[in-house]
Formats: C-alpha cells, sequence, structure tokens
C-alpha cells in the first residue's frame, strides 16, 4: 500500500532546528512548505514540565529524547580492514528523534567559530608552512568567511536569545570579555550567565596564571526576553536537568520555544510528525529530486512530491540520507575518489578531575548545560603552534552541567567501584568535585568516513550509517596539550586537593560518552572534487537538494557547533530565497 | 561596518594583553544573607512581631499570633516561609523594590539585625499543614500550577515554587496563601510595582496572565 | 535451530535443571521483612505516612514482577554487598534496590527495547562495545543463576547465604572475570549489576529504589525542587533543604 500527497514547493526532512529555521523563512517568503519530522510532537507545555522533566533515570539513563538505537544506529570500526559492528546502545553520542531533534535536548552552549577555522588549510600554511599538517590530514578551507556569515550569526543570536558579554565589538576589544573573540556587530541580547563557585575559583587560577577567563556565552536566556519572532523566553534557573533534557522553563532555546509556533500559524507551512523519510527520490537523469519518500505513523510508505528538498536531519543522518538516495559519489578512501561520506569527524574531549577539601562546596546540582567560566587561549590559533607540531586548539573550562547522581558521583582515582570504601568515597566528594572540561577541535584523515554498512539494517530494512575513523596523532597531542595545560590551573585552584588529567588517548571508541558533535560527509567547498555541497549547501550533483547541518563541516572546531549551524541555516535561506528561485534548478553561482 | 582583524598573531596577544582584565567572578553574598548569618536571635524577634518597635508595627497583629492570620484576613501566612524569604522581603520593603504602603513604613524602622530576629523568629514556628488536596478547583488553575501554558510561554508554578505551603527554595516561597493576597501579588507584578523578583521573572509571567488567570489561581492556591 | 528457543535460552534451561539443590520458587509474594507498611508507589499517602513516621526504612510488602524467588534473593543479596549498610548510613538493600532492578527487567528496557538486536553477533574490539544478544532481562536472569552456581560450588549454598566475607570474595571476582559465566563473561554482569545498582540507589524513588530518598540523602542531592537561580552565586552556602521527590511535588509537597 502506498499513496502520493499534493505537490509543495519545498519538503525538508527533519523538524528540527535547521528544518525549522529554514521551513519558516520559506514559508514566511511565500513557498509551500512540508517538514517532515520523524518523531513525536513534543512542547515545553506540558511535555517538558517538572517535576517529570527532571528525572534522570528516564531522560538521560534511558534515553526518552535520543534516537532509539534498536530501530536504527550506526556500525562502527576504526580502520577499513576490519568489520564495522553496530552500536547496540548508544555511549558515545546522543543522536536526537522527536520534534525539536537535538535541539531540544542540547545543552546550549553556544559560540561563533573563530574566522580561522573557515580558513583552516590555508591560514595554518602560512603561518606554519604546510609540513604543520600531519600527513592523512584532510583538512580544508570552507568557501566562505567569517566576515561573510558575522550577519547570520547575528540574526541567530536574536532568535535564541543569547547570552554573553561582547568581547569584540565592531573589532574594538571590550574589557571584561573575552579577549580572542571574533568581531561582532552587537552586543549579545542577554546578559552573560551567572557564576557558580567552582567557575569562579577556576577564573581566579587561570587569571593569576596570565590567562583571560570569561563567561561562557550561551542559549539560555538569563532573563526574560522576547526574541526576533516575537516569542516569549523566560530565565533560566540552573536546575540541572538541562543536558539530554527538555527545558521546562522555555529558557533553553529550542526550536519550539524559539521559532515553530510562528512558523505553524503560517498558512504556508505544514509540520508532520511521525513521518520517517526513507530517500529522496530523484528523476531518471539522477541530477534532480522529485520529492522524498516517508512512512507514515501507520505505516504507510509515502511519497511526498516537490521542487526543493532540504535535508535536516541529525548531523550525520543527512550524509546517510544521500548515500540511501544515490545523491553524490560516495567516498572510497582506497583510491581517494569521491567525496558523500569523506570528512567525518568528531570532538576531541578530555578533562582534569579536580578534587578539594571540604571547605569547597561545589553544590553540583546548582547548574546548566551552560553556566561555565571558560577561556580562548588555546583555541583555535591564538597560540604558536610551531614548536607544537599540531594543528587546531580547544577551550578549557570548569561547567557545573549536572549534580545528577546516577552520573555524577566522583571519587578519586584508586576509590573502588562499590562496598564501604566506596560509599564513604562518594560522600566525601560528592559535593566537593568537579572536573575541569577540555573541548578541542578534531581534525579530519583519509582512513575517516561514513559509508553504508554492507550488513546491517534499520527497522525500516536500510543500510545502516557506517563510521570508520580511527584519531590522528595530531588530535593527540593537541589533547594531550590541553590537558596538562588545564592540570596546571586545576593545581592552582583554592581548595584543591587533587588535580588529575585525563587526556584523550587512541584508538578512539564508541563505548565512552565524548560529545554529541558528530560531523562530516557532506562538506562545504569550493570545488566538487573535495566537497559535497557548494557554498550554499546546494548539492554539486542534484542542484534542488540543500543539505544542512553538522555534516557540511569539512573538520570541527573546538567550539559548539550550533550557533554555526543556525547562522548557516539563515545563509542557506538567504541564498534561497535570493538566488536559487530566480534559477530554480541551477546551481547558484558563486 | 565590518573588518577582519588580520593582525600578525604575536602582536595581537600583546594587544590583547593589554587591552584584557579578567572579569571578578568573585560573587558578594545579597544584604540579607549577611545578616541572617551575622545573628540569630530569635527572641528578640518574637519581641519586636509581638510588641512592636517604633513605626514598625506588631507583626502578630496582621500575620497572627502563630504566623498564620485569621481566616477570610488578606496578609500572607509568615509561617513555614523560609528564613531566607522573610529576610529578603523585609529588605525589599526597606528599599522600595517591593512596593507596598503598610509594609514600607515598617521595614524602614527595622535595622538589619531586626530583620534577621524576625526572620529567624518567624521560621521557628510551626508550618501549617497544607490542606487535604481538594478537587474543587478551575481546570484553568490546575493547567497554570502544574503544566504552565505553552501558547503563553508560561512554566508551571510549581516548577519554581514547588511544595504549596513548604516552596521551592530558599527565595521562592510555597504558595498557599489568602486570595486576596496572591491577587494582590500577581498585580504588582504585572504593573511593575513589586519588581524585587531578581532579573524580572514574575512581572514578565504576571504579564502574560489575563484576570481571569490571576483569579483562577488565588483561589486555586487558597484551597492548599 | 529447529526448536525455536534461542541458543543462550537453552542453555540457561538446561542449567537450572542441572542445578544442585535448584527449586526455583514460584513467582509471587514475597515479604521482604516483617510488618505491614506503607507499598512502594509514588502516592501521596504512602510518601505522608512515611515521612509522619520517622522511620528510615520502612518495611514494605510487595510482590516481584521479574524475579522468582531465588533470583530475588540473590539480588537483595547482591546490592546489599554493592552498596552495604554501614556508619555512612543505609545502603542498597535498605533503598529498595532490588525492587527497583525488579522493576526494570519486567519492564521495555529490560526486553531490551533501546538495545539493537539484530544478527549478526559478531565478537569485536572494545571499542566496539557491548555485542552481546542479551538482553537486560536474559542477562540478569543468566548471570544471578550463574553467581548461585558459583556461590554453591566454592561454599555449598546459594549466594544469599554465604557469609558477607564470601560473597564479597565471590563478587570480586565476577568483577574482574574470574568466574565462569559460560557465555555471559561475568565481567559483563557484573558491570550491568552495578549500574543497575547506582541506578536503583540514584534515581528517583517513584521506580520503586532509593526509598526515603536514602541515595540522595547519602550525597545530598536535593531532588526534583531544583530552581536554583537565585542560590548558585551564594558561594560556599550548603542546600540544606531535605531531597523531594517527584512524588513530593506531585502531591503538593
Amino acid at each position: 500500500m502506498s499513496k502520493t500527497m499534493p505537490a509543495v514547493d519545498v519538503v525538508l526532512v527533519g523538524g528540527g532546528w535547521t528544518g525549522s529555521v529554514i521551513g519558516k523563512e520559506l514559508a514566511a517568503n511565500g513557498q509551500r512548505v512540508v517538514v517532515l519530522e520523524r518523531g513525536q510532537p513534543r512542547w515545553t507545555s506540558p511535555d517538558f514540565q517538572a517535576p517529570g522533566v527532571r528525572d534522570e533515570l528516564k531522560y538521560t539513563r534511558r534515553n526518552e529524547l535520543h534516537q532509539n538505537a534498536a530501530t536504527e544506529t550506526y556500525t562502527f570500526r576504526n580502520r577499513v580492514d576490519e568489520t564495522a559492528l553496530p552500536m547496540r546502545r548508544w555511549q558515545f553520542a546522543y543522536p536526537a528523534n522527536h520534534l525539536g531533534g537535538a535541539g531540544v535536548h542540547w545543552s546550549g552552549a553556544y559560540y561563533r567559530w573563530d574566522p580561522v577555522e573557515f580558513k583552516l588549510r590555508s591560514h595554518y600554511t602560512q603561518r606554519y608552512g604546510a609540513r604543520i599538517f600531519e600527513d592523512g590530514i584532510t583538512a580544508q578551507d570552507w568557501p566562505l568567511t567569517y566576515d561573510e556569515l558575522e550577519p547570520f550569526y547575528d540574526r541567530f543570536d536574536r532568535l535564541v536569545g543569547a547570552s554573553g558579554f561582547a568581547g569584540n565589538l565592531k573589532g574594538v576589544i571590550q574589557p571584561g570579555g573575552n579577549p580572542f573573540e571574533p568581531w561582532r556587530s552587537q552586543p549579545y541580547p542577554n546578559p552573560p550567565m551567572r557564576v557558580p563557585h567552582a567557575p569562579a575559583l577556576f577564573g581566579e587560577a587561570a587569571a593569576k596564571l596570565g590567562y583571560h577567563p570569561y563567561i561562557q556565552p550561551s542559549a539560555l536566556s538569563t532573563r526574560p526576553y522576547v526574541n526576533s519572532e516575537g516569542l516569549h523566553m523566560n530565565e533560566c534557573v540552573y536546575c540541572g536537568f538541562c543536558s539530554n533534557f527538555g527545558c521546562e522553563q522555555f529558557a533553553k532555546a529550542s526550536p519550539q520555544v524559539c521559532i515553530l509556533p510562528v512558523a505553524l500559524k503560517l498558512p504556508t507551512f505544514e509540520l508532520r510528525t511521525n513521518a520517517h523519510v526513507l530517500r529522496v527520490e530523484l528523476d531518471k537523469d539522477r541530477k534532480s529530486a522529485r520529492g522524498v519518500t516517508y512512512v507514515d505513523a501507520a505505516g504507510v510508505e509515502t511519497f511526498q512530491p516537490a521542487q526543493i528538498v532540504i535535508l535536516c536531519a541529525f548531523a550525520i543522518n543527512n550524509t546517510r540520507l544521500l548515500l540511501l538516495s544515490g545523491i553524490g559519489r560516495p567516498y572510497d578512501p582506497a583510491t581517494g575518489e569521491g567525496v558523500v561520506g569523506r570528512n567525518y569527524t568528531h570532538q576531541t574531549s578530555s578533562g582534569v578531575s579536580l578534587f578539594f577539601d571540604e571547605s569547597v562546596k561545589i553544590n553540583p546540582f546548582m547548574a546548566a548545560g551552560a553556566v561555565a567560566v571558560t577561556m580562548d587561549d588555546f583555541c583555535s590559533d591564538n597560540f604558536d603552534h610551531g614548536p607544537l607540531g599540531f594543528v587546531g586548539g580547544g577551550y578549557i573550562q570548569i561547567q557545573v552541567v549536572s549534580g545528577a547522581p546516577i552520573g555524577n558521583r566522583p571519587t578519586p582515582p584508586g576509590t573502588p567501584a562499590w562496598g564501604s570504601a566506596w560509599k564513604k568515597a562518594v560522600k566525601r566528594y560528592y559535593n566537593h568535585s568537579i572536573p575541569i572540561t577540555i573541548t578541542g577541535s578534531a581534525m579530519p584523515v583519509r582512513g575517516g568516513y561514513l559509508s553504508l554498512d554492507p550488513t546491517y539494517k534499520d527497522a525500516w530494512g536500510q543500510p545502516l550509517l557506517r563510521i570508520t575513523y580511527d584519531f590522528p596523532d595530531n588530535d593527540i597531542k593537541l589533547s594531550a596539550f590541553l590537558t596538562d595545560k588545564g592540570t596546571g590551573i586545576g593545581r592552582a585552584m583554592r581548595g584543591i586537593t587533587l588535580a588529575q588529567g585525563n587526556p584523550r588517548t587512541k584508538p578512539y571508541g564508541v563505548n565512552a560518552y565524548q560529545s554529541s558533535h558528530i560531523n562530516g560527509g557532506a562538506a562545504m567547498g569550493a570545488d566538487p572534487a573535495t566537497s559535497v555541497v557548494n557554498r550554499y549547501a546546494q548539492c554539486w550533483d542534484v542542484p534542488n537538494v540543500f543539505v544542512t547541518g553538522a555534516a557540511l563541516f569539512p573538520q570541527n572546531s573546538c567550539y559548539n557547533p550550533t550557533g554555526t549551524i543556525g547562522a548557516l541555516s539563515y545563509w542557506t535561506a538567504d541564498a534561497i530565497k535570493r538566488d536559487y528561485l530566480k534559477a530554480p534548478g541551477r546551481l547558484i553561482a558563486s | 561596518m565590518k573588518h577582519a582583524i588580520a593582525v600578525p598573531a604575536l602582536s595581537l596577544f600583546a594587544a590583547v594583553a593589554a587591552l584584557a582584565q579578567s572579569p571578578d567572578f568573585a560573587r558578594k553574598p545579597p544584604a540579607w544573607q549577611v545578616a541572617l548569618e551575622a545573628s540569630k536571635d530569635v527572641a528578640a524577634g518574637e519581641a519586636i512581631a509581638t510588641k512592636g518597635k517604633g513605626a514598625a508595627l506588631a507583626c502578630a497583629g496582621c500575620h497572627g499570633a502563630s504566623g498564620v492570620p485569621a481566616a477570610g484576613a488578606p496578609f500572607p501566612r509568615l509561617a513555614g516561609l523560609p528564613v531566607e524569604y522573610v529576610a529578603k522581603q523585609l529588605f525589599d520593603y526597606r528599599d522600595g523594590s517591593r512596593a507596598n504602603a503598610i509594609m514600607e513604613p515598617i521595614g524602614k524602622a527595622l535595622t538589619d539585625a531586626d530583620i534577621a530576629s524576625l526572620a529567624w523568629y518567624y521560621a521557628s514556628l510551626e508550618s501549617p499543614p497544607g490542606k487535604a488536596a481538594s478537587t474543587d478547583h478551575s481546570q484553568r488553575a490546575w493547567q497554570l500550577a502544574r503544566y504552565g501554558d505553552n501558547t503563553l510561554a508560561l512554566p508551571a508554578c510549581v516548577d519554581c515554587h514547588g511544595g504549596n505551603v513548604t516552596g521551592g527554595g530558599p527565595v521562592l516561597p510555597g504558595l498557599a496563601q489568602p486570595a486576596a493576597y496572591t491577587t494582590a501579588q500577581l498585580t504588582a507584578f504585572r504593573t511593575g510595582e513589586r519588581k524585587n523578583d531578581g532579573d524580572g521573572i514574575m512581572q514578565a509571567i504576571a504579564k502574560r496572565l489575563s484576570d481571569a488567570d490571576v483569579k483562577a489561581l488565588a483561589d486555586y492556591y487558597a484551597e492548599r | 535451530m529447529g526448536d525455536g528457543i534461542p541458543h543462550h535460552r537453552r542453555i540457561f534451561l538446561k542449567q537450572v535443571a542441572t542445578a544442585v539443590g535448584a527449586v526455583p520458587l514460584a513467582l509471587g509474594a514475597s515479604v521482604v521483612a516483617g510488618g505491614a507498611a506503607a507499598v512502594v508507589t509514588g502516592d501521596a499517602a504512602a510518601a505522608a505516612t512515611a515521612g509522619a513516621s520517622g522511620q528510615d526504612t520502612v518495611p514494605i510488602a510487595h510482590a516481584w514482577l521479574f524475579f522468582d524467588g531465588n533470583e530475588s534473593r540473590a539480588a537483595e543479596a547482591a546490592v546489599a554487598r554493592l552498596i552495604p549498610a554501614d556508619d555512612a548510613g543505609p545502603g542498597a538493600k535498605e533503598a529498595g534496590v532490588a525492587v527497583f532492578i525488579d522493576r526494570q527487567l519486567a519492564s521495555a528496557w529490560g526486553s531490551g527495547d533501546h538495545l539493537y538486536r539484530h544478527a549478526p553477533f559478531l565478537a569485536g574490539t572494545p571499542q566496539q562495545g557491548y555485542q552481546l544478544a542479551f538482553t537486560p532481562a536474559e542477562m540478569f536472569r543468566l548471570g544471578f543463576a550463574k553467581l548461585d552456581e558459583a556461590a554453591r560450588k566454592a561454599h555449598g549454598a546459594a549466594f544469599a547465604d554465604l557469609t558477607p566475607e564470601q560473597q564479597d570474595a565471590l563478587l570480586g571476582e565476577a568483577e574482574h572475570g574470574k568466574l565462569d559465566f559460560g557465555e555471559l563473561p561475568s565481567t559483563v554482569f557484573f558491570g550491568a549489576l552495578l549500574d543497575a545498582t547506582m541506578e536503583g540507589f540514584f534515581s528517583d524513588p517513584i521506580y520503586g529504589g532509593n526509598r526515603d530518598k536514602i541515595g540522595w540523602k547519602l550525597v545530598g542531592f536535593p531532588g526534583v525542587h531544583a530552581s536554583y537561580a537565585n542560590d548558585i552565586e551564594r558561594h560556599g552556602v550548603a542546600w540544606t533543604r531535605p531531597p523531594a521527590s517527584i512524588a513530593d511535588a506531585a502531591s503538593g509537597g
């Protein structure tokens, strides 16, 4: 049994940030838009209200808002000569499901990328010589600059109610802010987050050592705010049920809070939930998309015809859709030919465990996804890489994310994992321990890529996405360097009794959580030989298909992705309105 | 105006070091916290509460002998409120961030130590029991109190205010109070006459409540 | 396999049949400790009763949903060693952790509703994570049976009937892979058991564990009344309010 829906102008696959922003922009521009969200509708009220939402077991341990690994997961191997096996349960990352996608359960850490990130290959080559790049690293420049994207970052700031203190306004460094911040045309719409005790101690120690700590920007509104769509946001209450949870307060920016209520009032905008897209359907010449096929709530295979298809699924799931649909040439690591699936990256995270004497009360339960004092002294190219022999950087911070004790019950190294000794230690240290968090950039490698698995399938019978990847030595050296710096700051903090650094080591594995920032496979670039989409996120091979989100990243910076993803969404929407619609079916001229 | 900063990194660092100064991350404790930590004289608080002090009328006259006012009186119970909340309100009456014709002169007549004593006194009183959960309430009130309102971007009252009597935190009081009092507070937040709510969250929320919402909530919490 | 019973389940059935002295009790009511008392639910009356009585460990009467009599005894004994009652306060048994595990194993999660269970099941590298076919329910069923078997082999009695020192020693052997549980590495079972114990000790009491908020009180976690905007910058101030659970909040308390 199958059916065909009435044709629309634009079909968007996925009801998360990019689908909501671009869908609304195009609908407001008069296009007939349908957003297909595979999951269920979820709204702040009633679905994310306390006390039910403040449930660590349900949301973190039982993956309430995450993609269900049982029906669709990834397979993984380190090298091409291994057999990839399925991730039978989530450990390494939390792909999203349901309306709002990862934009609901994210942490709200909110950054712009440094200008250097967009010219990564050429900048480092120019400053340090080509040999700074380890052989096998396939990092490359973006086909656009920070300056071009700045107005779009600004637009997304105003949508999400970004909270922070501008460190660089129109090129003038502002005392009290982040002196390494790229220039911005306007201040943040909301003041910075509050500062809990542990981040304050971190900031104090970092400043004493000559670094430049500042309050991390966030997309958690710090006061009542009316956003650029006229929607109300309330203030973050630092409840500590943020990452992995929906926000009860309308404070954490999400598609539901920031844009969907306005989109849903447009007669040209339609949202369909429980609509699981299987693939993009192409014309016989395979140069044009006709629409998408999806499975509806009852299981009926349904064709949605459209003039434009925009892939807005979670991160690398967009790359999978390209592969399943036969769009673009799949990358082959043996030959280096092809582009779809190339340049997979994650986030090179590490930490320093800190233990304090009992005078220091951490109160880890007073927390939020993005409440931190952080520093960019070792981000991007803010420091001299010459003697170090690696590219990239990372931020070092103390963030207070959650005190929920199933996951947060630190004990010093050597403590038994159970028994009375464990119990004594967890009682002693629960309120007197917190890690320094280190978030580093991730470089792509020739052998690190995404492809369709030859063996394992999802519940709809389609091949799973296979991740083949291991760290380059570059990123391991970076992690060791950053962790060492972090350990030095930890040792300088008041009340410290132990600071132990835990740098990232090889091999890369999927058996421990690192970050949900999984990227790549649909690189945005200037050259079809090394990219899947052009600078407007338009597929070189199929010009009426656009790709959004972290799949576009040719490599990952040290900064969290959502700010850049939001900016690129507005950038793409503008390009469609301004250029594509004037000559539909054709590549937009650069 | 847009321009990239194309400055060689070394001199950028020097420029940064010269201009940048780290913000101060230490945070001063609020005045009410300092006062509460400085003294805990419950007996002095009882004296003021029962006999008054200068322009400060005896609290018990309105708020009741055991911190629970007479039935039907529009004054809030003080018994069962967090010590921090009581102290903060008296400070706020004193500096005008919470406006009230009766309480302002009282606040102004009290020293920091008086305020601390009163707060500690009221915290020592027995907390009133919550009433048996009444099923006689409007659907609207129950929705707002327990689930909020998506179209108005209102979180549920319970998210912050927690227990009806015990509250959700040191300065998040339980909302079980006489209807006239709740109505007066929501109205005062709505007009901005009461503006001691941190970054203005209650003012923003109250502005999105209709008169019918306010009445429904006031009646609801009067029965908790 | 013609008989339709999954491979590992046939192994389990065979082992139960041959286990020395094993006579599985019927699933049914099992009283933890004498006396009638509050039922383990999230209902307000129970919460109020438990609080008002002032007791830290209210005896409960309940029925096991998943465990049979042998398994429930093994589970209670094991969790009582993983988080013992001691000077620092009550432990996992008092907190109802075995009840929590029982309910979880009887739930959709226990049947593997979030586990990718398509074949082929191949041995992988540690980096590739869990690759066995066991659902949590299957794993715990087999694991507790094997634990009892190991106890009988070493000391001639079920795990629950050993001394605490003997139990600790066996658990340590399981933890380090020194016990032979057949197709289920004992390290994997031990890891799952420890995870479930921590979940049961620290999750909201609505799930059957963390009774009387024993786990939250041990560490000082406040639970669901969690709006800290006015408190987070009061550096160094301790949080002294008693913890609140989902049931507390739902009942207006």
